[in-house]
């Protein structure tokens, strides 16, 4: 008879005990899965969020007076456009820095009163980085309005704005955001440049930090020393409590998942071992049964590690689909500003489908060799 | 067919007790019915399995039909029991999740399983099996389930058959059914070493051994056939 057949006949006749086995693997799997998907969800949710509260790093001249910089809300100095190309090439900036957006900032006279003006450069990410950029990309000749500013100069999407002599159409109206952004014009880096007359300069570079670090291990100190060899001209100034929730709530995230995975893993193992050493020992006269009848060591062995194999195929599968159901059913409700992010990730079948039969035989191998072992006239002397 | 030369083998079955077999010479030659007899606990089991090449002794020698099966390899020992010996076993030792005939066809590849289907299908017919082959052996009465160990030990033509004890579970009908098959297996060609503590096998038996503390405690005597 084939082994395949012996197997599921098997696990069909002790199917108490293949049940169990099947519950801890598809459990195991199933924990995994909504690991992963929360794990993903939560990242996916800080991105937002932090994007949402904007850059946490802004990158001004050196000789910038910083009270005066917290006091205007920019820098009144302004360093060469090629300051953010050259800060992307550095070997380590994309490990200390990312998004990195140059801007240019000024307070300027729109229709009876003072606006302000923001020109915005492309947001460059490290090189192979996945991230999407942050922030957003205006063409030359378009403008972004701030809610009051729009308000009080009647703009809507389509129609012009003079701003100083140029003539500027109106791309978006901002929704209301209760910070200084309501009165902002955001323009291209070019528009802004053209407009206040600075050609190829920028007063500032707003970025991202890594965020791995919290506030006790001093990564302003870092940051300075990796920007100080980049761009010598520049000071860094650390919107700290931004980065320090941040920071807390990607260790925290990573912490769980670093204590979880390990831990689901090895009760995994313990429960599909206990489980197969049982078979063994249930199994006794009939492997020296099969002794008899003329199986070797490596027959043996297959009995029990494709049996632990077979389990872990079924098991691979139902645990991924009861993962990604209770994942996809419980994660929007925990992750609600991304809710629309969730999605199965097919290729979690795949590696679930490969990983937990090997898995699952490595964890009854030992039980395995304990029936390969076993000494056939132990079971079968009638003595 | 089976030559034993100086077969010790000693070992602890509980603590302070041993048993085992202590310098076990004997020759049974081909066709004959051998019965080995001897109280409880004597060694008569761990001489029919040493024999059988499922426990190797801790000195001495064992040659089945010209081979000497501890010189042999694990795989080619297990290939030598496959072909050439059959067990029965007093508790049977069915595969419970086989049916009977499965049970019969049990250890066999695909191909010796077709190779051997008719010549299984006459066994299941000739120990009063037929109404039963698809039956599992939760479902058969104790004679029954011998029966089928009796056909699975004979299905691959074996030349020699090991019985431990066959009919220790069965009634005297039973027992004697259980022996008749064996007797009419000798009679086709084969040898048959059954260990028993009873005298059932006697009217069959054309030699007889008795083991006294692991001892052979009786030259081997051929009888009348």
């Amino acid at each position: 008879m084939p082994l395949l057949s012996l197997i599921l006949r098997e696990l069909r006749h002790h199917r108490f005990n293949a049940v169990l086995s099947l519950l801890g693997l598809v459990a195991a799997v199933a924990l995994l899965v909504v690991i992963r998907l929360l794990t993903t969800a939560a990242e996916r949710e800080t991105r937002r969020v932090v994007r949402d509260l904007g850059f946490n790093l802004r990158i001004i001249p050196r000789e910038t007076d910083p009270e005066l910089f917290f006091s205007t809300g920019y820098s009144d100095k302004t360093l060469p456009a090629d300051a953010v190309q050259r800060l992307a090439s550095g070997a380590q900036t994309f490990i200390s820095f990312n998004h990195l957006t140059a801007s240019l900032e000024r307070r300027i006279p729109i229709g009876d009163r003072e606006a302000l003006l923001t020109g915005l450069g492309p947001a460059v990410v490290g090189g192979g980085d996945k991230k999407q950029p942050m922030g957003f990309n205006i063409a030359q000749g378009k403008a972004h309005v701030g809610f009051l500013l729009a308000r009080r100069l009647g703009a809507k999407p389509g129609t012009s704005l003079p701003v100083q002599g140029r003539l500027l159409t109106v791309e978006k109206v901002l929704v209301e955001s209760g910070t200084d952004d309501d009165i902002r014009l955001f323009t291209s880096l070019a528009d802004a440049q053209a407009i206040l007359n600075l050609p190829g300069r920028i007063s500032e570079i707003k970025a991202i930090d890594c965020l791995c670090l919290t506030a006790d291990q001093d990564p302003l100190t870092q940051l300075r020393a990796a920007l100080a060899k980049l761009l010598p001209e520049a000071q860094v100034l650390q919107m700290r409590t931004m980065a320090d929730a941040r920071a807390k709530q990607r260790q925290t995230a990573e912490r769980y998942s670093r204590f979880a995975v390990p831990l689901v893993l090895g009760i995994g193992a313990a429960w599909v071992g206990i489980l197969a050493a049982l078979n063994v020992r249930e199994r006794r006269a009939e492997l020296g049964l099969w002794r008899a009848l003329g199986y070797g060591s490596g027959r043996i062995a297959a009995l029990f590690l494709g049996r632990a194999a077979l389990l872990g195929i079924a098991g691979a599968a139902l645990g991924y689909l009861l993962g990604n159901a209770i994942g996809l059913h419980y994660g929007p409700k925990l992750y609600p500003v991304t809710a629309g992010g969730f999605a199965a990730e097919h290729a979690l079948l795949g590696w679930a489908l490969l990983v937990t039969p090997a898995f699952a035989a490595l964890a009854a191998f030992l039980p395995a060799m304990i029936a390969v072992a076993q000494d056939p006239a132990e079971t079968l002397r009638a003595d | 067919m089976v030559t034993c030369s100086h077969l010790t083998r000693n070992f602890t079955t509980r603590p302070g007790s041993v048993a085992g077999i202590l310098d076990v010479s004997l020759e049974i030659p081909a066709g004959e019915f051998a019965v080995l007899q001897g109280p409880s606990g004597c060694g008569k089991s761990t001489l029919l399995l040493s024999i059988g090449g499922m426990l190797r002794p801790e000195s001495g020698s064992v040659s089945v039909a010209g081979t000497d099966i501890y010189s042999l390899s694990a795989a080619q020992r297990a290939d030598f029991r496959a072909s050439r010996l059959g067990f029965v076993f007093q508790l049977f030792h069915l595969v419970p999740y086989l049916t009977v005939r499965e049970n019969i066809l049990a250890g066999m590849s695909t191909s010796q399983a077709r190779t051997l289907a008719a010549h299984v299908d006459s066994l299941i017919h000739d120990l009063g099996l037929s109404d039963r082959r698809n039956a599992h052996p939760s479902t058969l009465s104790a004679g029954e389930r011998q029966r089928v160990a009796l056909a699975r030990a004979m299905a691959r033509k074996p030349t020699l058959i090991l019985a431990d004890e066959p009919t220790g579970n069965l009634d005297p009908a039973n027992a004697h059914l259980v022996f008749q098959h064996l007797d009419r297996f000798r009679r086709d060609g084969g040898t048959v070493l059954v260990v028993t503590h009873g005298n059932d096998a006697a009217p069959f038996a054309t030699r007889t051994l008795r083991l006294e503390s692991g001892r052979l405690a009786q030259n081997p005597a051929p009888l009348s056939a």
